[in-house]
């Protein structure tokens, strides 16, 4: 074989997995936000193993563990709030055709509440399993009035995502190829809303995308609880995520439904 | 009252953007017929004729371009009062949570139908007794075998006591003693006991001639003929050829 044709075998085969990715821009995009993410995660280590300590932190005047744990746990909130329509739509169709559900009295809506609040309870379970967990086996301060504050972070997170994500969901219907937006936003998500370390540490377009999305918030709550900040101090906060979920539920709810009759029209469900 | 009317009954599906479907496609050109309560209805066609687009249509998933139905006197259209009259059987062994004992599927699928808790336990343990599947009930769905597995798919739709039963293509996947079982079980049960009527699709001949009071022929989304199936029941070489007929005569 020469080399020529070795050169057209393997273009061949490495345009059918292009093709099967479909989307140049959506498979490669999440690997560069990947490789940013991991650089910015390095830098921060790194300041904060030779400073003892990051300036960053001081934010919440958290010690790392328990910042990094934060982080980390409620990072899991995201990963299935946001795929909660796609992933209630999956699981009814692994046994029962969906048809036979939408042919019922109950609704779609429904079905995907009693999901959403199962898995937000499991999530949610999680996240203070692992706060304690870590007062326990890492001999972290706790407040003791931390739990309230978390649980109502985790449920606006949860139904903030899950918003996001039917509208996602939405396009989907749609036009069938919008699913790795929900890669992507999961990793942006990860990358930007202070997981690993604050926002602070971003140049300001990147802090302005950290505070449009969801978990910034959400994660702001959960470390001024764990701070010890009292109520009064944690409740504007509150208040403002509250604004920002009912903005991504009522918008997800709105466009999910137009898609469902459009999709129902249009035998695409 | 007819169980389902069908009137002028005509679908057609829109182009889908951003995708390589950039035609408009008639499903359904015109139909009308009629069924009376208490027979069963078997609806014969090539794929792609039509049958599980009407099925669809009358159960309310999607709605029709132009044209009316009814079922039991009500509208289509009235969704709610619809869900409450017809039952569903769709092929294949799907239907049920196999996590779940048939006895919670059935009561999970009574709550979908509101059904209050004290009328759902007494309608399951009834079904339960009448189809003789009690001593499985208390047993995950994933064990039950094709047959058993049918029959808690009947009682399952069966479960809110709906005046019609819709199938599309229920026999597909089962082998020839299980699909006898369940012509039987429709046939006694559904029909007879109940007083139910009975709305399917079939590919296949053997099972429309054995079941059926009446049989459709849809093709190309056009009801091409109907006919008593007693007819064909002596002579199952005279289905073929009126099918085989049909499709040649229908074909542009």
């Amino acid at each position: 074989m020469t080399v020529l044709n070795l050169f057209k075998k393997f273009r061949l085969l490495i345009g059918t997995f292009y093709k099967q990715d479909s989307q140049l821009l959506f498979s490669l995009l999440p690997r560069y936000l990947w490789a940013i993410f991991i650089c910015m995660i390095y830098r921060f280590v790194f300041q904060a193993a030779l400073s003892g300590k990051s300036v960053h932190v001081d934010q919440y005047a958290l010690p790392f563990p328990i910042f990094l744990i934060s982080g980390i746990a409620s990072v899991r909130l995201l990963v299935f709030s946001l795929r909660i329509f796609e992933d209630t739509i999956a699981n009814i169709r692994k046994s029962v055709p969906l048809a036979e559900l939408l042919m019922t009295p109950t609704s779609l809506w429904e079905i995907m509440l009693a999901h959403t609040a199962w898995k937000g309870f499991l999530a949610i379970n999680e996240l203070i399993a692992v706060l304690i967990s870590s007062k326990i086996l890492l001999n972290i301060p706790l407040s003791p009035f931390f739990l309230f504050p978390v649980v109502v972070s985790g449920a606006l997170t949860v139904l903030s995502y899950a918003g996001i994500g039917m509208t996602i969901s939405a396009a989907n219907l749609f036009i069938k190829k919008a699913d790795p937006i929900f890669t992507i936003l999961n990793q942006i998500s990860t990358a930007f809303c202070g997981v690993f370390f604050p926002i602070a540490l971003f140049p300001s377009v990147i802090k302005l995308l950290a505070l449009s999305l969801p978990l910034t918030h959400g994660l702001n709550i959960v470390r001024l609880s764990l701070a010890g900040a009292s109520l009064d101090k944690i409740a504007p906060s509150i208040i403002g995520f509250t604004v920002i979920t009912a903005f991504f539920m009522l918008t997800g709810i709105v466009l999910l439904q137009r898609s469902l009759v459009w999709a129902k029209k249009n035998g695409k469900l | 009252m007819y169980a389902v009317e069908i009137e002028g009954l005509e679908k057609t599906y829109e182009p889908v953007p951003f995708s390589n479907n950039t035609k408009a496609s008639r499903a359904l050109d015109g139909v009308s017929l009629k069924i009376e309560h208490g027979t069963i209805y078997t609806l014969l066609g090539p794929n792609g004729s039509g049958k599980t687009t009407l099925l669809r249509i009358l159960s309310g998933l999607i709605p029709p371009s132009a044209g009316k139905a009814k079922i039991c006197g009500i509208p289509i259209e009235n969704q709610t009062e619809i869900s409450k009259k017809i039952g569903f059987l769709w092929p294949g062994r799907t239907g049920l949570w196999p996590f779940l004992t048939g006895r919670q599927n059935l009561k999970y699928f009574a709550c979908l139908y509101n059904m209050l808790p004290d009328l759902a336990d007494s309608r399951i343990s009834e079904l339960i007794k009448q189809l003789d599947i009690r001593n499985r009930a208390d047993y995950p769905a994933s064990s039950y075998s094709s047959g058993i597995f049918q029959r808690f798919l009947i009682a399952r739709a069966m479960v809110h006591n709906p005046e019609l039963l819709l199938m599309d293509e229920p026999m597909v996947f089962l082998d020839l003693p299980t699909t006898r079982e369940l012509h039987s079980l429709l046939r006694e049960f559904v029909i007879q006991d109940m007083k139910k009527t009975i709305f399917l699709t079939t590919h296949q001949l053997e099972e429309a001639q054995t079941i059926s009071d009446v049989l459709g022929f849809l093709h190309q989304g056009k009801l091409v003929w109907e006919k008593n199936a007693s007819i064909f029941r002596d002579n199952r070489e005279n289905l073929l050829s009126e099918y085989l007929l049909a499709i040649k005569n229908g074909a542009p």
